[in-house]
Formats: C-alpha cells, sequence, structure tokens
C-alpha cells in the first residue's frame, strides 16, 4: 500500500493542479512558471527542418506534421548557433560530446579533458534553481532512458550523458528507471498507520536527517580539504532532501497509476514524460531536463520499420537516400513525442487556461546535421509559456544569433535575471 | 548511562610500529574521500540484510572515469543518491517494524482492489462475486515465512466445482452444493513474496454457478515467527519498553560494525543512542525508537564512504589501519563491505603484514563474492558489460538474435573468470585457442553439430583469446559492420595501455564508404593516408585490419561489407603478421601488456587514476605479477600489498 492508494481511499481523487494552499511564499518568486528541455540525441537535420518562410505563415517541413496541431503554441528559431562549440565554430566539425555537454551550460571544454576528466559549466536549468530556489520538493528533475552508445566514452563519458550541470564539476545524473522515479514521489507512506503514526515517522526521517549533517561535519572537519569540499556537497544534498520529504508529505495529487518495471525504449521514454506531467502538475517542480536518449546513442526504431541505429543514420543520411528519410523519420517521431507532451500538459487545466501556458518546453540537439559533426546552425523548437509573454505561432530565422541568447530569454521568462548566465552571450533573445 | 567497551578505531597494541620491512616501493599517493557505487552500495545492502533485492535502482548511474565507474574523484554525491538511500533506508525501516501476526492477516477479494482481477464470464453481486465461467484471482504479498491459513467463503449451484490454485498449485478443488456462503479452510506453507490466488469453476456448464466472497489469509501460524526476517537478523535481542540499553548495544555494536567497517567508539554510540532517545521522547515505542537508530546507522557518512583520516601534516603517508584496509580489500576484490571473517582478521592485526593480506586476497577470491571482479573489474576493462547493449543490424545481421547475445557474454565471462577467478595466466587470457561455447555459439563458430546446449571448451576455432571472441568482436563494431579502428584503439587502449590520443578537432571522422572504388580497408586506408592521420592510425590500423577477417558480429567471412576479399595481413611496428591469431602472439609478448593489467588493477582498486609519479610502483607491481607467472593471483597480492594500497598521502599530494 502506498500514498497513492491511501489517497484514492481518501476520495482524493480528483487531480488538482494546486491545493489552495500549496506554492510556498519562495515558490510565489517563480510565478506559475516552469520550463521542461527535451533533448534529442544525434543531431536535427537542420536543413530540412527548416522552413522556407518566416513569420506565422511558414509551412511545415513534411518530417515534422506531427507538430501541425501544436502550430499556434510553437515556435521555431532557426539559425541560432551555439558558440560554445568552439572547434565546431574553428574547423566546421566537432564532436557529440562537446555539443552536448554545452548545450545547456554555454561552456567551451576546458583543458585536457579527454586525460584529466572533464569540466564543464552550470546549465541552464541549475541557473534557474540557483537563482530562484523553488520551494518545489524537487528543485529540478533531470530524467532520462538510458539509451546509450554502447562503449562510454571512458573520462569523457560524463559528457554524453548529461545535461544538466550544478557547476563545473558536478554533473546531474539523469534517472533513467521510471517506476524508481515515481515511487519515490508517490510510494512510501503506511495505509495502515494513524495519522499520528505517519507524522511522527515522517518527523524521524528528518530528524535522523538533521543529526547525520551535524555527524557530517564533524567527520569532515578530520578530513583533507578535498575530502571537506566533498562532504560539503553531501551535507548540501541532505538539506535538500529534508526540504523534498518535507514538500513531498503535504503533496495530495493522484499521480494515476505506476509505471511497469523493466520498461524498454519507446515505453520507457513516454513513462518517464508522464512522471514530467505529473510533477508539474502536482507542483513537485517546475524544472525539468529531459535526455530522451544519451547523444551518439545506437536506438533502433522497429516501430517505425528502421533497424539502422540512431547514430549510424546520422551519418548515412548524407550519402544514402533511405537512410535520409529514416533519419528525418525519427526526428519526426522525436517531435511527436514533444508534440504529445505537449498536449499533454495543454490538457491540464490551470486558472484561465493551461499548464502549458505556464511552462516552457523547448525541443533541441547538439548537432545541426548528425554527419557535419557540427552544432550550428541550430534549430530549436519552443512551446507553450505563454503566460509569461512568450508569443507563437511563427518561424524566426535568428541567422548567427548566439544559442545562449535564447538560453537566457528562457531564463527571463521563468523570472530569473539571465545577465549572469553563460559564455557567450551577446543579450537576450525576444521571444515576446 | 550506558556502559560502553573503551574501542579505540585504530587498535595500535604495540605502540608506534618499527618501520615495515615489508613496505614497496612508490609513494602512497591519494583520492578525494571516495562514496560507494551503485554496484558496491547494492552489495553492501545485500551483505547487511540478507535480502536478495535490487536496493540500487533508485540510485543515478555512476559516472565512468579513467575507464571505471569506482573512481572517487568521478563519483559525485546529489541529492538524488541522498534521495534513493534514504527511500531504501525507508523502506528497511518499516520493513523491521512489521508485526507479521497482524500485517500479515490480509483480506484480499471483496469488490474491486487493489490486486484483483477477473478473467471470463460472471458477475459481481453485492456480497461476493458469481462465476459462470472463468475466475477470480487476487494477489496478496507476504512479508514473512511461515505457514499460513486461507479462509474462502464458497456458494455454488448445479453440480459447479472449484478449484482454487495458490500460484497455479490446486490447493482446494471439489463440487460447491451450497445456496448460502460455506466457509473452508487450508492451510499451507508460504515464502516472502507475491503470490496468486485464483478460484475458477472447474466445469463451466449451462445452470452451473459458483459463487466466491473474500480470501483471508492470516498467519504466519507460528507464534514464533512474528517478526520480518529482517528483525529477526538485526535484532537479536528484545528491547524492553524503555530504551533497553544493553540490547540496543548489541544491535547497534553489531550492525554498526559491518555497515562502518569498524568497530563503534563510545562516541559513535552515544550519537546512536541521541537518536533511539530522540524517538522514544517524541512518543515512538521501543521498537520504533531502536529502529531510528538503525536509520542513522545506514545514513550515517560512515556508511556511504569509506573515510580516511589524512596522515599528519609533516608526514607524507601514513600506513592504513586494518580495518581500513579491510574495506579496500573488500571492494577491490568483491564491489562490497568485508565479512565477518576479514573484520576478525583487521581486528587480530592480521592486515598489518603482507602474509596476512595474501592469506585474505586468497581466501577472498576463492569466495563466490569474488564473481564481482568478472563482472565489475572485467565487466568494464573487457567490456563484458556492453555485451547486452550491442544491437547490430539485424537487415545486415539477419542471424543475430538475443539467443546469440546471451551466448557470447556467456563465452566472455567464462574466458575472464578463468583469469579473474580461477589459475590461467594472462598470456593464455590474450592467446588461448579455448572457446566456451553452447550450441548457438557453435553454430555461429561455424563448429555447429559438436556441442552440447549446455556449453563447453572447444579447441581449434581459429579464434585467440579475448579479441578472438565474438563479443568483442561484436561490441567493437558498429551496428552495420566491423570496425578496425574501435577494434585497434581497444588493444592499445586496454591491452597494451598505449592509447592513441583522440583525433584532432579540425578531423572529419564520418566515413562514407563507396563500393566501386575497393576494399573497404583500401578506402579506409585511402581516407587516412596522410602523414598527419598515420602518426596514430599506423597501429591502431593495422591491430583492427589484422581482425579484419570477422564481421560485425564476429562471424569469419572472406568478403567485407563491400563484396571484397578480405585481407588481414598487417605490419604492426614493422612486423608482418596475418590474422587474429598471429595478432594475439605478438600481444603477448608485447613487454607494455602486463604493465598495462597492473595499471587497470591499480586504477580499479585504489579508485584514482596512476600519474608519473606512480611508475616505480607500476614497476613494481609489474615485476612481481611477471615474477608470479602472470597470474591475477600473483597481480592481486601485488597490488593488494603495493604502497599505495596500504598507505594514504594527502590529497592534493602535499608531500
Amino acid at each position: 500500500m502506498n500514498r497513492r492508494q491511501l489517497l484514492r481511499a481518501a476520495g482524493a481523487s480528483l487531480c488538482l493542479p494546486f491545493l489552495p494552499s500549496a506554492p510556498g511564499a519562495a515558490a510565489e518568486s517563480l510565478g506559475l512558471r516552469r520550463q521542461v528541455w527535451f533533448f534529442v540525441p544525434n543531431g536535427f537535420l537542420t536543413p530540412a527542418l527548416t522552413p522556407t518562410a518566416t513569420g506565422p505563415d511558414y509551412a511545415l517541413p513534411p518530417a515534422l506534421a506531427a507538430l501541425g496541431p501544436l502550430r499556434s503554441r510553437l515556435s521555431l528559431w532557426s539559425g541560432l548557433r551555439n558558440l560554445a562549440d568552439a572547434n565546431g565554430e574553428r574547423y566546421g566539425f566537432s564532436t557529440h560530446e562537446a555539443c552536448t555537454a554545452s548545450l545547456l551550460t554555454d561552456t567551451p571544454l576546458a583543458g585536457d579533458y579527454y586525460t584529466r576528466g572533464a569540466r564543464n559549466g552550470i546549465s541552464v536549468d541549475q541557473y534557474a534553481v540557483r537563482e530562484l530556489r523553488p520551494a518545489t520538493p524537487y528543485a529540478s528533475l533531470q530524467l532520462g532512458t538510458g539509451e546509450r552508445w554502447i562503449n562510454g566514452g571512458g573520462t569523457i563519458d560524463v559528457l554524453y550523458n548529461h545535461l544538466s550541470w550544478a557547476n563545473d564539476v558536478t554533473p546531474l545524473a539523469p534517472l533513467v528507471d521510471p517506476k524508481a522515479v515515481f515511487d519515490g514521489m508517490f510510494g512510501g507512506a503506511d495505509a495502515t498507520a494513524t495519522a499520528e503514526e505517519q507524522a511522527r515517522r515522517q518527523a524521524l526521517r528528518t530528524s535522523v536527517l538533521d543529526a547525520v549533517n551535524d555527524r557530517t561535519r564533524a567527520l569532515s572537519a578530520r578530513l583533507d580539504a578535498a575530502d571537506r569540499a566533498k562532504l560539503e556537497q553531501h551535507t548540501t544534498a541532505v538539506r535538500e532532501l529534508e526540504l523534498r520529504l518535507e514538500g513531498l508529505a503535504e503533496v495530495e495529487c493522484d499521480p494515476g497509476p505506476e509505471p511497469g518495471a523493466d520498461l524498454a525504449f519507446p515505453a520507457r521514454l513516454d513513462a518517464m514524460l508522464g512522471i514530467v506531467r505529473v510533477a508539474l502538475t502536482c507542483d513537485l517542480t517546475r524544472i525539468a531536463t529531459m535526455m530522451s536518449a544519451t547523444t551518439t546513442a545506437l536506438t533502433t526504431f522497429p516501430w517505425l520499420g528502421i533497424s539502422t541505429d540512431h547514430h549510424t543514420l546520422s551519418h548515412n543520411q548524407a550519402y544514402l537516400e533511405r537512410d535520409r528519410q529514416d533519419y528525418l523519420t525519427v526526428q519526426g517521431w522525436f517531435a511527436e513525442r514533444f508534440a504529445a507532451f505537449c498536449q499533454s500538459l495543454a490538457d491540464v487545466p490551470e486558472g484561465d487556461g493551461d499548464l502549458l501556458s505556464t511552462t516552457q518546453v523547448t525541443m533541441l540537439s547538439e548537432f545541426g546535421d548528425g554527419n557535419a559533426h557540427v552544432a550550428s546552425p541550430m534549430i530549436v523548437f519552443t512551446a507553450g509559456g505563454e503566460a509569461s509573454g512568450i508569443r507563437h505561432g511563427r518561424h524566426e530565422a535568428a541567422a548567427g544569433v548566439p544559442h545562449a541568447n535564447f538560453l537566457r530569454a528562457s531564463l527571463r521568462h521563468l523570472g530569473a535575471d539571465p545577465d549572469g548566465f553563460g559564455t557567450t552571450a551577446t543579450g537576450t533573445l525576444d521571444l515576446t | 548511562m550506558w556502559t560502553l567497551a573503551l574501542l579505540g578505531c585504530h587498535p595500535d597494541p604495540a605502540g608506534r610500529p618499527a618501520p615495515d620491512p615489508s613496505a614497496r616501493p612508490g609513494h602512497a599517493g591519494a583520492r578525494p574521500i571516495q562514496r560507494l557505487n551503485r554496484v558496491e552500495l547494492d552489495h553492501a545492502l545485500r551483505e547487511l540484510t540478507g535480502l536478495d533485492r535490487d536496493f540500487a535502482a533508485g540510485f543515478p548511474p555512476d559516472e565512468l572515469a579513467w575507464g571505471f565507474d569506482n573512481q572517487a574523484e568521478a563519483l559525485v554525491v546529489t541529492t538524488a543518491h541522498l534521495d534513493a538511500l534514504e527511500r531504501v533506508t525507508d523502506d528497511l525501516a518499516a520493513e523491521l517494524l512489521v508485526d507479521g501476526h497482524e500485517s500479515t492477516r490480509t483480506t484480499a477479494i471483496q469488490g474491486e482492489g487493489p490486486g484483483v482481477s477477473y478473467a471470463g464470464d460472471g458477475q459481481e453481486v453485492a456480497d461476493g462475486y458469481v462465476l459462470v465461467d472463468g475466475s477470480v484471482s487476487a494477489t496478496v504479498t507476504v512479508v514473512d515465512d511461515g505457514a499460513y491459513e486461507l479462509l474462502v467463503f464458497v456458494a455454488g449451484e448445479g453440480g459447479a466445482e472449484l478449484e482454487l490454485t495458490l500460484d497455479g498449485e490446486a490447493v482446494l478443488e471439489g463440487e460447491v452444493d451450497s445456496r448460502g456462503w460455506t466457509r473452508l479452510s487450508t492451510t499451507f506453507p508460504l515464502a516472502i513474496g507475491p503470490h496468486v490466488l485464483t478460484a475458477r469453476i472447474a466445469n463451466p456448464g449451462v445452470g452451473r454457478r459458483l459463487g466466491v466472497d473474500q480470501f483471508v489469509l492470516t498467519g504466519p501460524t507460528d507464534p514464533e515467527v512474528g517478526r520480518s526476517a529482517l528483525w529477526r537478523r538485526w535484532v537479536t535481542c528484545a528491547p524492553q519498553g524503555d530504551p533497553d540499553a544493553a540490547c540496543a548495544e548489541r544491535v547497534l555494536r553489531d550492525l554498526g560494525e559491518r555497515a562502518w567497517r569498524r568497530p563503534l567508539d563510545d562516541a559513535d554510540l552515544r550519537w546512536l543512542f541521541r537518536l533511539e532517545d530522540a524517538a522514544f521522547d517524541a512518543g515512538a515505542p521501543a521498537d520504533e525508537a531502536l529502529v531510528t537508530a538503525i536509520r542513522g546507522v545506514l545514513l550515517a557518512p560512515e556508511f556511504l564512504y569509506r573515510p580516511e583520516a589524512p596522515p599528519a601534516a609533516d608526514a607524507a603517508d601514513r600506513p592504513l589501519d586494518g580495518y581500513e584496509l579491510a574495506t579496500r580489500l573488500a571492494a577491490f576484490l568483491w564491489s562490497s563491505i568485508p565479512d565477518d571473517e576479514l573484520l576478525a582478521a583487521a581486528r587480530a592485526g592480521d592486515l598489518d603484514h603482507p602474509d596476512g593480506i595474501a592469506l585474505q586476497v586468497r581466501r577472498m577470491r576463492a569466495d563466490p563474492r569474488a564473481a564481482a571482479l568478472v563482472e565489475d573489474l572485467g565487466g568494464q576493462w573487457f567490456d563484458l558489460r556492453d555485451v547486452p547493449l550491442t544491437s547490430p543490424d539485424p537487415t545486415v545481421f539477419p542471424a543475430f538474435d538475443d539467443a546469440l547475445r546471451a551466448s557470447m557474454e556467456e563465452e566472455l565471462r567464462r574466458m575472464s573468470a578463468a583469469f579473474f577467478l580461477g589459475d590461467r595466466d594472462l598470456r593464455w587470457l590474450v592467446t588461448t585457442d579455448e572457446s566456451f561455447v553452447d550450441a548457438r555459439l557453435a553454430e555461429h563458430y561455424r563448429v555447429g553439430g559438436v556441442a552440447p546446449a549446455d556449453g563447453f571448451v572447444l579447441t581449434g576455432t581459429g579464434r585467440a583469446g579475448i579479441t578472438g571472441t565474438a563479443a568483442f568482436l561484436t561490441v567493437h563494431a558498429r551496428p552495420t559492420r566491423a570496425s578496425a579502428v574501435s577494434r585497434g584503439k581497444w588493444v592499445l587502449e586496454n591491452l597494451l595501455c598505449d592509447a592513441p590520443p583522440p583525433p584532432p578537432p579540425s578531423v572529419d571522422q564520418s566515413l562514407q564508404l563507396d563500393a566501386p572504388s575497393g576494399s573497404v580497408r583500401e578506402q579506409e586506408e585511402a581516407i587516412r593516408s596522410s602523414a598527419a592521420c598515420q602518426a596514430c592510425h599506423a597501429s591502431m590500423d593495422a591491430v583492427g585490419f589484422s581482425l579484419h577477417g570477422f564481421d560485425g558480429t564476429g562471424e569469419v567471412r572472406a568478403e567485407d561489407e563491400l563484396g571484397w576479399p578480405i585481407d588481414d595481413a598487417v605490419v604492426w611496428d614493422g612486423r608482418a603478421l596475418v590474422g587474429g591469431v598471429e595478432l594475439a602472439g605478438l600481444v603477448a609478448d608485447d613487454p607494455r601488456l602486463p604493465r598495462c593489467a597492473a595499471r587497470q588493477t591499480l586504477t580499479w582498486a585504489l579508485g584514482r587514476p596512476l600519474d608519473p609519479d606512480d611508475d616505480p610502483v607500476l614497476d613494481d607491481v609489474t615485476a612481481r605479477f611477471v615474477a608470479g607467472g602472470s597470474t591475477f593471483d600473483a597481480l592481486a597480492l601485488a597490488v593488494a600489498t603495493s604502497a599505495p594500497f596500504r598507505r594514504r598521502g594527502h590529497v592534493g599530494g602535499a608531500e
């Protein structure tokens, strides 16, 4: 028996975006603003996905037909450049890891990262967390599917697998087991316990964590400086966990069915997107990154009749027409998942509007062409968030504009001061 | 208020030891405080609880660095990690507090409910369910082993026969001739976990109806079994109405010593007792108060990390004490925590001497837990973990399927185990002409018809060692084709530790193959013909193309992907050779091979990369490995008694 069943038994089956008392004072600083980043690996074929016309009357390329129903709530920004892809800008050729790692951090890879470990910068979603300190149980969520290339990249593996970085040396690993994530959010309560017993258990959980932090600090004092730095991360994480547990105990919201165990792709992706929707609906978080697969993933798409893996397609498309079509079909399929996710938010009423109107959802990929192997020119697809003033229903050609300017715009619409973010921005893109 | 034995953390009965005559050369080095990784946490929790459970499912994946997932510098800790550990702890706490007699009393069916499903034809009625055809099932989960009594209320007419099964086995059957509800009961043993009860009408037919009301499962009926298995394992005494000092001390000392890999001192116990007292003061019953302290044991940094105190400021390094060394040994050889025997060896001071370390290394390598060497060290060094992730393109390799992948994986596992766990030496691992095949892999190796389904050793398949296995050849291929670069690079990087640098950023790494212009090899060589490319590719490609006679799934082939004849004659660093067997011979004779094995194993065992300051250590370990016959026994002993394994310096190299 878990909390979900308990809530149902108590008749709390109505799915409310917010309890009247839900957002705390700190949450209010965010307003009703949220953002989700949806990563597609192995590049977009930008030339084929970029409409010829700009403005409101553009024609969607055939591969993106799935975006049709979303059109009025969607903008396409083409021509952006990821200037943090230093090699790409200099040589016209780059690597998956350099472009994936910098995609949300706007940080060029520094130093001898092949042999001495990777350094990156804070990512846009974590910058927002740092600036806005959301009081939701999860300050942010990092989810993925675990789809990947077979051989790790050794020391630089970390650059393939993460969108979110808390700082230059702390990547935030995407959780890849939907059932475990769901159980973490909604499991745990013992329905046979009395309210008093539950409250006591909750209090004991957090008091143990308090004591653990005291102990960790005492231990830390006896260790080296480098150890103290690690344990400082630990005490920060414990503090955040205490807030999370307290927050989750307050949540009353019907999450729907628990995801199955051992789901395979693409069911796993859909389950994870479902979790993001529930987490936003129940106000467990307002910021999420979704790594639909890690870069260079060797995913095959038998349900689309495609048996060549995604990474191979991304190269072969340059000279095999069949693979080019399949590569575009795969991108269309990811666009379909993106559109379905946006629609699932649009289906949740909130105030006078819906959940999508307060959530900016952006789909993007590390490469502007999988075989050209370079980040730019990029195309990004951004939907929702109209409540923060974003205007949709258009394709804008932003030739040469730094992608970082778009990242900064997303911060502005989230309510954060964007000026300190990134390394290559020349301004903040106007999305209004 | 507590009477505590005075136990120090670093027992040193003989005072400051004399300089150790067994000390090996080289500096100690240091790494940041090391967090247990996912595998180690999972193994540790299994050790502690005795439960066969996937404890690590909720943990974020660990970062790989220097080829392994246990490198201290890369093992970050985030809220997600703590959340997962707290969740596991909370689940265990709930399990500890289960009162078997009450909570396993389960009413499984009464209208719609969790775990209840209906199949076939029937109808739900006010106080039960009426079956005309089909069945009604309920899943119940019991939390303790023992005897259970099942009550079921049934009614029937028209000669309807009931068949009641438990997990598919019949437990009650016979005709039910009763218009009113009749109570039936039966008793049977049940093991911990979910069970499915199904009632069906065995003889559906006109006029026959069977009514089923509740399933009530009660147990365990044995009065000795009131608590979960976990409670009985950890709580070896009964805490009384007040916090029971003696009982709590015993429980926390025993569990704490296993979990923290060292004896608890007074301050440790005071900290845990404070948790217990606070819970008791907050109104928790005695058992819940004790469990609160147990939460503290599992959430304390001493469980999640391996703290090792730094040397004195004016000392370059210090010897690790027996407990710290035991912890390192358990991580190295078992990806886990020490067992009681290893802790006893630490307590007795046996690990202060190379002979005592050797004794434990040999014992541990013979223990089933040493399978971790194959799955974790070998899993990453020889890419055993990557085999399940391979996905050759079925349009190119229609014969490839899950069964073949599993057979390939098993061959690589058995071959690795012969080295890590058996007495086969490194040369054997690289050159052996033995293949470990089952019927499916024998067919793939074209020696079909000779292998029984359960797998056995076959010689003379024309393959040599690790690089001849289909598993290696498939992992180091692209989904649509063999990859000479990937294979060559792996051999240089992982067997010789002489990896070429990554291509310069200006290089276009895409590969377009075009049939009419020549063989795959000729086209690849033409693309990389420039002096700049050849500086690295000459060696890498020579190794890779010597394995060109195997396709992307490791099958022998006569033609390449474009239909050109295979040419696997190469010149590698001035030495002409043909094919994988000759390659393996040269690799086996290469002096870089044992040194690389020593480097890989040291990196794994120390949880940090080696730097040039470690060269004397590497020289020493390599020499002892080779002198010991190049077996893993010799390598493990050399590593476990090396200077950096037994000592630690200052993090950041302040020495």
